[in-house]
């Protein structure tokens, strides 16, 4: 199933906005209400259990999608969807047939999945009508197998298996894409040649994406949800290679819930060439075997440091029941994740220092966070979060999902998980320093601690590759130069040495985090009083590698921090040959 | 279908010719700078490049019961280089003995500028001809260790034959789609299927796509060659008391819009669909059997694409983790003497029909030519690529490949020929005829498939499978046809060949897309009824679950 989870940051924050089109016909929300009915009310297998939850989520969405290499448009499409999804739950709130691996979806025979794009009534309801069909004899099948399952296994924890929740009613407007596809391509083009006036750099490639639609949420406890989906995105990729062979690369990310939040042509413009210059900058930068010690995280590094660290921990797993012998609690299979399990009330942040996640939240000192949406995929609200106080995890991150010690959602469902559960991701995560200095006085303080240890430089680490952009052979690499105990943790993209003579910056490149975990948090001595507003889009794997079109719009709010005994050693990866042949247009311009 | 005289089918005088000489000399350029800088400065030095640009603009357009599905456009242009390095006799794409396939020296699709711009498309070019000559380069390194260190190969034929410079152009194809008209024709179309409460699921969709081939290399090829693909595809899904699903699919094939069948036309397939569901429905579950049988034209062509066909790609023979079941057989004969085979990729219609195997140049740059491969039983040849096998040194015209993935030999257009040829009145009574001789009590028709599979790998099963979609038992005692449900065709090559007892007089066209190693291509199978003396069905693999529990929605 398709999805990016939608905001609302566009209406003024209105609780049950009934807008436009709500009062009049929606054929899509009454098939889907007048369809879960029908089948809430009538369904069942004789002998068997009848549905207790019924839910259906379609998402319609009309995106363009552009490509531009070299001042060359590559691609610009058009693509017009909908397409949707049922769950169906059989047994109860304390056990039912989700949250166990030997469950599998249905089986896919119908060709139900893409619903026509047209609000044809009938049309409608007959796909959601088999779709639902199927899902329940799925449910009844996965319950059984469950049962069986369980009369092997004795659980140490027994949880239940769904939390109740209020209905909310959410009806927003629908959204329509507006675009010029003519003027797109013009200014991917225009993108794209920047990169004629760097030399150094080997390849690159800018793309752009407009997407618009809604998403539409109807449950069977009279849940019904329809909310705007909007999302423009900029990026720019590139990669360089050093004279010693080492490729480097970096990119530019720009997204926006409207056309305009992208910046002006020339300001989106500006930013990529910044990051040309800078990759150009870094391809002849010396490299460094190894160091440990402090290092400032400044602005957007800091942002995605805490994005990468706490991100997911913060929600709690719950591993499946499985049909194996074994079962119970512990680390969610897939590794991301979990890192936070059991150890509410320990101490992960100095006590300066607290997490909040407020995904209600539209804008911060007026600027629109992107992470802002008004219902999670379950339809609930999402409420403020108190995740640390005074530095010690209090709360977590939560879906309808019991898990150990917390029952009831406070609305963070935001990516699929596994055997019907949805995976609890923050919205805006908000870190909040209570003591902080000036931004300027962060790098004099490394400065002095270097002059103390008597170091002959500092760190400063203004960019990590967090989303990865790095390309698919440059990636293999760098997985593969990973130690094999090692959670993969994002590379450092943009590191300066700081002389601690005379406060002199050099770019360093090639270096790579070791052994940087949540732990290194404890070790944060300082923060900045200017936090910087980090978006992203989290897409549930490791480095947030968008695999398939999953994902959910994330921002991190959070201070520049000066971080004590931070290890980094140089890249051991593979280095390939230099091209034999110059660039065909630089050899030109000689 | 509506008879219709096309002067050139597949080619529309639209676009300026200048236009895509453009794009070669741009190609060109770059390729003959990158191969002087690299023979005199790359160690080892490449021997050849070429550069082959697939350009496709393709539209679809989709209905179910009566509401719009689907309503895209796209257009690409994806790039495949191909480099090699050491020489004709051995290079980076000998076989390493220990791996299968070319060991990842596909790349995934590449996609570079859709404007004829020299400075944007000469970047991709030399970003890619870097990397793949990096990989060949590492390539023939490990190709020259394995060889040392493993036993002395069977097949010692060179790596590459040579071929001539060839120069092709042409005007572009194209295709001219009033896309408005035809999403209101699929919505009144699929409509059709509403009455037919059997008809779970169904779907009417067209996919136009007109692709352009522009290829150079360094041996002075520039070839430029395109067609149209058009297809309306029709698919109706129902589901039987027991669980098992059933479905129907049909397709039509064009060179151009107007081609296609009329409404009338299409909507008694539409009807013919919906009551074969319903015929199936009621039909009961077929039983384990060998015996006589009659496969239609459509599902003789499956059948021979799948047991002749992916058995004579010339790369096959000379891997030695195929099985090679035809490798040494060369002047043998491996079918009965009645029937021959040609692969004919320059046949564009057969009977009116529009053949999806239809190509001018292969994707090596070498012309499109028909290959006889069985000669009155007898094996005379494989289809060939620019990788030569010890019995056939030359290509014939048949490297395929989907952008971003390696040439193969692929089939082309399958024509089977046959000279016992009885009309099929007949062929039915020989049918009942030879159930009774083995005392059986019927025969099985098969009036349609929906495909087959093969392997042919050492390690595997080297069967084959057909997917038979429609099919009867002919009662030896002359009852009525009863049809039947749930039933694939399974065998082993070699021996289904020998069973072969006579054919029809009148060639059916199965059009298809064929999945192998380098990725999808189109096919088609030319083919009369056949009847073979035996052939084994089993039970298809069934879903348990019951219909829809509730009735459809009102």
């Amino acid at each position: 199933m398709k999805m990016k989870t939608g905001a609302l940051a566009l209406l003024a924050s209105c609780a049950a906005c009934l807008a436009q089109g709500s009062g009049s016909e929606d054929v899509v929300l009454r098939a889907m209400t007048d369809e879960m009915a029908r089948a809430a009310a009538e369904l069942r297998l004789e002998g068997l259990a009848r549905p207790y939850y019924i839910d259906t989520l379609v998402l319609e969405s009309d995106t363009y999608s552009g490509a531009a290499v070299f001042g060359g448009l590559a691609r610009s499409r058009r693509t017009p969807s909908r397409s949707q999804g049922v769950h169906v739950r059989v047994g109860d709130y304390q056990l039912d047939n989700t949250n166990f691996s030997g469950g599998g979806g249905g089986r896919g025979a119908y060709d139900v999945y893409s619903l026509p794009l047209e609000d044809d009534y009938l049309v409608l309801r007959r796909h959601l009508w088999l779709s639902t069909d199927e899902a329940y004899k799925a449910a009844v099948e996965a319950l059984a197998r469950k049962r069986a399952a369980l009369r092997n296994i004795s659980l140490p924890v027994v949880l239940n298996d769904f939390a109740r929740q209020d209905p909310v009613q959410a009806l927003g407007r629908r959204a329509r894409l507006e675009i010029d596809q003519k003027k797109w391509e013009e200014r991917l083009r225009e993108w794209s040649a920047v990169f004629r006036r760097y030399p150094k750099i080997l390849s690159s490639r800018v793309e752009a994406e407009a997407s618009a639609g809604t998403r539409w949420f109807v449950n069977s406890e009279g849940m019904r949800v329809r909310e705007p989906e909007v999302l423009y995105l900029v990026q720019a990729f590139a990669t360089a290679q050093a004279s010693d062979g080492m490729r480097i690369h970096d990119s530019v990310w720009i997204a926006a819930r409207q056309e305009a939040g992208l910046g002006s042509p020339a300001e989106v413009r500006a930013r990529i060439d910044a990051m040309a210059r800078r990759l150009s900058e870094f391809v002849s930068a010396g490299t460094l075997d190894t160091y440990s010690g402090p290092v400032l995280f400044e602005g957007m590094a800091a942002g995605q440091v805490f994005a990468e660290m706490l991100g997911r921990n913060l929600a709690l797993t719950r591993k499946p029941v499985s049909e194996g012998a074994r079962g119970g609690l512990g680390p969610a299979a897939g590794g991301l994740g979990g890192a936070l399990d059991g150890r509410r009330k320990s101490r992960i942040l100095p006590e300066w220092i607290d997490v909040t996640d407020d995904a209600a939240q539209a804008e911060w000192k007026g600027r629109p966070l992107l992470g802002h949406y008004e219902v999670d995929l379950e339809g609930v609200r999402p409420r403020r979060v108190e995740l640390i106080r005074r530095g010690v995890l209090e709360n977590f991150l939560l879906t309808r999902l019991p898990v150990k010690g917390f029952e009831g959602s406070n609305g963070h469902a935001r990516l699929p998980g596994a055997s019907g559960t949805w995976l609890a991701a923050p919205g805006n995560l908000l870190v909040t320093a209570r003591e902080t200095r000036p931004e300027a006085e962060l790098k004099k303080q490394l400065i002095e601690m270097c002059r103390a240890q008597d170091r002959e430089f500092g760190l400063i680490v203004r960019k990590l590759d967090f989303p990865s952009s790095a390309s698919r052979e440059d990636l293999v690499n760098i997985f593969s130069g990973q130690g094999q105990d090692e959670r993969p943790t994002s590379i450092p993209l943009a590191v300066y040495k700081v002389y601690a003579a005379d406060g002199r910056e050099e770019p360093v490149r090639g270096l790579r985090f070791h052994g940087f975990s949540m732990r290194n948090l404890k070790d944060i001595i300082a923060a900045g009083d200017e936090p910087h507003v980090f978006d992203f889009i989290d897409s549930g794997s490791a480095f947030a590698l968008m695999e398939g079109s999953y994902g959910a719009e994330t921002s991190v709010v959070a201070p520049s921090v000066l971080m004590d005994d931070v290890e980094l050693k140089g890249s051991e990866e593979q280095r390939p040959r230099l091209p034999v042949a110059p660039h065909p247009y630089f050899a030109r311009q000689k | 279908m509506t008879a219709r005289v096309v002067v050139l089918a597949g080619l529309l005088w639209a676009a300026a010719p200048a236009e895509e000489a453009a794009l070669l000399k741009i190609l060109r350029q770059e390729l003959d700078r990158s191969f002087a800088i690299l023979r005199e400065k790359a160690d080892p030095p490449p021997y050849f490049i070429s550069y082959e640009v697939t350009d496709q603009r393709t539209q679809v357009v989709s209905a179910t019961s009566g509401a719009l599905t689907a309503d895209s456009q796209n257009h690409s242009r994806l790039l495949d280089v191909t480099v090699r390095v050491g020489d004709y006799k051995l290079d980076n794409y000998h076989r390493l003995r220990g791996q299968s396939g070319f060991g990842g020296q596909g790349s995934g699709p590449i996609a570079i500028s859709l404007d004829n711009d020299p400075d944007s498309l000469q970047a991709s070019l030399w970003t890619h001809t870097d990397r793949k000559y990096r990989q060949a380069a590492e390539r023939l390194i490990r190709i020259r260790t394995n060889r040392t260190v493993k036993v002395e190969e069977e097949d010692t034929s060179d790596d590459f034959s040579p071929e001539g410079p060839i120069t092709a152009s042409g005007p572009p194809a194209t295709v001219d789609l009033q896309s408005g008209a035809w999403t209101a024709r699929l919505k009144k179309l699929s409509a059709a299927f509403g009455r037919h409460p059997q008809v779970l699921t169904s779907r009417l969709a067209l996919h136009v796509e007109s692709r352009n081939q522009h290829l150079v290399n360094t041996e002075g090829a520039s070839v430029e060659h395109g067609r149209n693909y058009l297809r309306l595809m029709i698919t109706a899904q129902g589901r039987a008391e027991d669980g098992m699903d059933l479905d129907r699919f049909e397709s039509f094939e064009a060179a151009e819009p107007g081609e296609f069948p009329s409404d009338e036309r299409l909507l008694g397939v539409i009807e013919g669909m919906a009551g074969d569901l319903k015929q199936m429905r009621a039909a009961p579950v077929a039983e384990p059997f060998l015996g006589p049988a009659i496969l239609s034209g459509r599902a003789a062509g499956v059948f021979f694409h799948e047991i002749l066909g992916h058995r004579v790609e010339g790369h096959r023979q000379k891997d030695e983790a195929e099985g090679q079941t035809f490798a040494k057989k060369l002047g043998e004969p491996i079918l009965p003497l009645f029937l021959s085979v040609v692969f004919d990729p320059t046949r564009r219609k057969q009977d009116g029909i529009e053949l999806n195997g239809w190509y001018d140049y292969d994707n090596e740059g070498v012309k499109a030519r028909p290959v006889t491969l069985v000669e009155k039983g007898v094996l005379k040849s494989f289809l060939m690529t620019r990788s030569p096998v010890a019995a056939v040194g030359r290509s014939n015209g048949h490297a395929r490949r989907q952008p971003g993935a390696e040439v193969v030999a692929r089939q082309s257009n399958l024509m089977v020929e046959s000279s016992r040829r009885v009309p099929e009145a007949e062929l039915r009574r020989m049918l009942a005829a030879e159930a009774r001789r083995q005392n059986k009590p019927y025969g099985l028709y098969f009036r349609d498939i929906r495909g087959g599979f093969t392997t042919t790998g050492r390690g595997g099963l080297q069967a084959f499978k057909v997917l038979p979609v429609v099919v009867y038992r002919v009662w030896a005692d002359g009852r009525p046809d009863e049809m039947i449900r749930g039933v694939d065709i399974v065998g082993t090559p070699l021996a289904a060949f020998g069973k072969i007892l006579a054919t029809s007089d009148r060639p059916e066209v199965f059009n298809g897309v064929c999945g192998a190693e380098s990725g999808s291509v189109p096919v088609s199978a030319v083919a009369p009824a056949i009847l073979v003396s035996e052939i084994e069905i089993e039970k298809q693999r069934k879903a348990q679950d019951r219909p829809p529990l509730l009735e459809p929605p009102k």
